[in-house]
């Protein structure tokens, strides 16, 4: 077969940054002895709308870091108007990573990882000494398949489904060696499910595209018996290019949170509903490198029982494209 | 091609499904109750044993023994403990009836434990 040079030379490329990517997918999958996420207070989801299928070999990175704060309690849809609460605030600090190969022009294997510098839990009663986990969240290995894809209509639909797994099977614990509180753990320590499912729809003419993008999640339980309720979150995404490089983005999304389970029991202050509203700015720089800033704002919660909830959380991105990855990059440049 | 590279990937998938499936689900025995020669757990007392959200109550273990060490847990993941040692504080933002376990062992890792319930009103 004759290879063209630009595709040797493609090829050369990708065979060059190999050792980038496996080397990052090893630490992925190697941090086994890290401490390792997350109730009420919310989980940090990405900060990226890079969420197709990639070109075969080719490899994107996603890194973010996301804070968010907690600090009212709700019983239902409207504030707690009770005097005492078990915490003041809460609130976290998480850097994650999202490396994506493309094997096949069909499959893209997709492997997330994060770590939360703090997830404080700070309690109202001041006896309490205030509880700070640290480490490692789950890790997910992810498939997803091009189901359907049209590069001349631009539309897109692939879905994907994958494993999320622990790096400790061990709870975190305070330093007098009792549990930490489950909002201040940075993982479930649980094995889980995940699966997604993708809608994409470019105006090329406009540089408009819009997505829509379903995410579904099962934990299993912990050494404890202690299961997360399953999560079903859906987020549509509408980019519009701004400027020369510059996109705005705004994003509406749902979660809706099942109950947990402890020994068979369902714990009755957990489960939620909540939608939230993202505006973000992106900023591409020579087609590869990609910057975004987005700012989450909660616009209807619905807790069952009475729940700490987010109030505000805002998170920082950098993507980079190790190579021509999709036909959405034609917006971009 | 595109074939080649299906067949190709389903092996990996199959693969990550089988330890997602063997490695899932698990739970630990529960601890029995022990007691041994070297350790004599001799009480475990609970100050208030009904309490309401939030508010801490004091658990007390006496227990005779050289160099122990003490180990608080319950029987629901929200339950925060507060000190160390033979004497600790309890609480939990849910309401229901708990159990709270002690475990003490000894350098030679001599075990003993004992369990008080806790009741929480919401």
């Amino acid at each position: 077969m004759l290879i063209t040079r630009p595709r040797r030379m493609y090829m050369l490329l990708v065979l060059n940054r190999l050792p980038l990517f496996i080397f990052v997918a090893a630490v992925l999958f190697s941090a086994g002895d890290i401490k390792a996420q997350c109730c009420s207070t919310g989980s940090p989801v990405g900060a990226s709308t890079y969420v197709g299928v990639l070109n075969k070999n080719a490899v994107r990175a996603i890194s973010f870091y996301r804070h968010s704060f907690s600090d009212i309690y709700y019983k239902g849809t409207n504030p707690s108007d009770d005097a005492v609460d078990m915490s003041d605030n809460a609130f976290y600090d998480f850097a994650g990573l999202s490396v994506e190969y493309g094997l096949s022009h069909r499959f893209t294997l997709q492997a997330d990882a994060g770590y939360f510098f703090n997830k404080v839990v700070n309690f109202h009663n001041p006896q309490l000494t205030d509880h700070n986990g640290r480490g490692m969240s789950n890790g997910t290995v992810l498939l997803k398949y091009g189901i359907y894809i049209d590069p001349v209509k631009l539309i897109e639909i692939s879905g994907g489904a994958g494993i999320k797994y622990p790096f400790t099977r061990q709870p975190a614990t305070a330093p007098n060696g009792s549990l930490l509180h489950l909002d201040a753990r940075p993982s479930t320590n649980a094995f889980g499910f995940t699966g997604t499912l993708l809608l994409s729809k470019e105006f090329a003419p406009l540089t408009l595209r819009t997505f829509l993008l379903s995410r579904f999640e099962y934990n299993g339980f912990n050494i404890n018996d202690y299961q997360t309720g399953k999560l079903f979150s859906s987020s549509l995404f509408v980019s519009k290019k701004i400027a020369k490089r510059l996109f705005g983005i705004a994003q509406l999304r749902n979660e809706l949170h099942g109950k947990d389970i402890q020994d068979g029991e369902v714990q009755n202050n957990t489960g939620y509903f909540l939608m939230v509203f993202t505006p973000q700015i992106s900023y591409s720089i020579a087609g590869l490198w990609n910057l975004s800033f987005l700012y989450d704002v909660p616009v209807f919660k619905n807790y069952q029982g009475k729940q700490l909830t987010p109030q505000y959380s805002y998170a920082i991105s950098l993507t980079r494209d190790f190579s021509n990855c999709t036909f959405k990059r034609k917006i971009t440049d | 091609m595109e074939k080649h590279s299906l067949i190709k990937s389903f092996p990996i998938l199959i693969i990550l499904l089988t330890i997602a499936i063997s490695g899932g689900c698990k739970k630990e025995d529960d601890a029995p109750q022990t007691q041994t020669d070297k350790i004599e757990f001799v009480s475990l007392v609970v100050e208030k044993d009904n309490i309401e959200i939030t508010e801490l109550t004091k658990v007390s273990a006496t227990v005779k023994g050289n160099n122990l060490t003490y180990i608080w847990k319950c029987d629901n993941e929200l339950g925060v403990f507060e000190g160390s040692g033979a004497e600790v504080l309890f609480t939990i933002c849910h309401g229901g009836t708990f159990k709270v376990t002690c475990e003490v062992k000894d350098n030679a890792n001599n075990k003993a434990s004992k369990d008080v319930y806790v009741t929480c009103v919401e």
